[in-house]
């Protein structure tokens, strides 16, 4: 259901971003604006803790616009970046990078996965392999699941709060598959 | 924002030097440049698509350079066309 404001859509799309977030940071999210055009990111990438090994980070970057809808007002991604990395030698180094930004380059306007990984192909680093749509939840899933990145929250806090995130996202998105790929 | 949650990060809304000083700080990590630097760049077209998703971290230069840069000069320069 559209927000009855432009306000209330802008603050109802922050709320829900940073109640996600908090399932594995309390790291402070930074925020800006240009006209109706908002960003949410992380920079610089945030610490994840884990259960085992070394600790890894988390940089973020979603854009977003706020719309008229129907009788009201919706917030619209634009962009979003979710990336994963490693520290090694002090130096930040990427594993995976989730990716949507159909404005910035214009030959590559669906969403796409970079994975940092060394094949008898070769590097495979900028390779883009096609996805669906990756709600921020499904990142935080993949990095707890996968990743062994410690919750911050009783599992069934954080299960609850990621599960009841994503059916909004879901029932709200405009599309979640890319259709027109080329 | 749902009535029944109260749990979240904290947000800091941040003016246009905030978001370049995010900027800088990515784009010295990602590419050993300044964030002035980046943008000139970028404004100039001498990144295109391929270098912009070329390298890890990059893209997302290119789309905060949107909320950084000075949209009056962008449309003065415009309406003198």
């Amino acid at each position: 259901m559209p927000a009855k404001s432009a306000n209330q859509a802008d603050n109802d799309f922050a709320y829900f971003f940073r109640e996600s977030l908090s399932v594995v940071t309390n790291s402070y999210l930074t925020a800006g604006r240009e006209g109706n055009q908002r960003v949410l990111l992380y920079e610089p990438p945030v610490k994840l803790e884990r259960k085992g090994g070394d600790p890894l980070y988390m940089a973020v970057t979603q854009t977003y616009l706020i719309s008229p809808a129907s009788g009201g007002f919706k917030a619209k991604t634009t962009s979003y970046s979710y990336e994963l990395m490693v520290k090694k030698d002090g130096n930040l180094q990427t594993i995976a990078e989730f990716h949507w930004h159909p404005d910035t380059t214009g030959n590559l306007k669906w969403p796409h996965l970079h994975v940092k990984g060394n094949t008898a192909e070769g590097e495979l680093g900028r390779r883009h392999f096609p996805t669906a749509r990756v709600a921020i939840e499904d990142f935080l899933r993949f990095l707890i699941r996968d990743f062994d990145v410690r919750p911050r929250l009783a599992y069934a806090v954080w299960k609850e709060i990621l599960t009841r995130n994503k059916r909004e996202f879901v029932d709200s998105a405009s599309w979640l598959y890319w259709k027109p790929l080329i | 924002m749902p009535k029944t949650q109260k749990r979240a990060v904290g947000i800091k809304w941040v003016s246009k030097a905030g978001l370049r000083k995010a900027l800088d700080s990515r784009a010295r990590r990602v590419l050993g440049v300044s964030g002035a630097d980046f943008e000139k760049r970028y404004s100039m077209g001498t990144l295109g698509p391929r270098s912009l998703d070329g390298k890890a971290g990059t893209v997302e230069l290119a789309t905060l350079c949107f909320f950084t840069r000075d949209q009056r000069a962008r449309k003065k320069r415009k309406s003198g066309r």
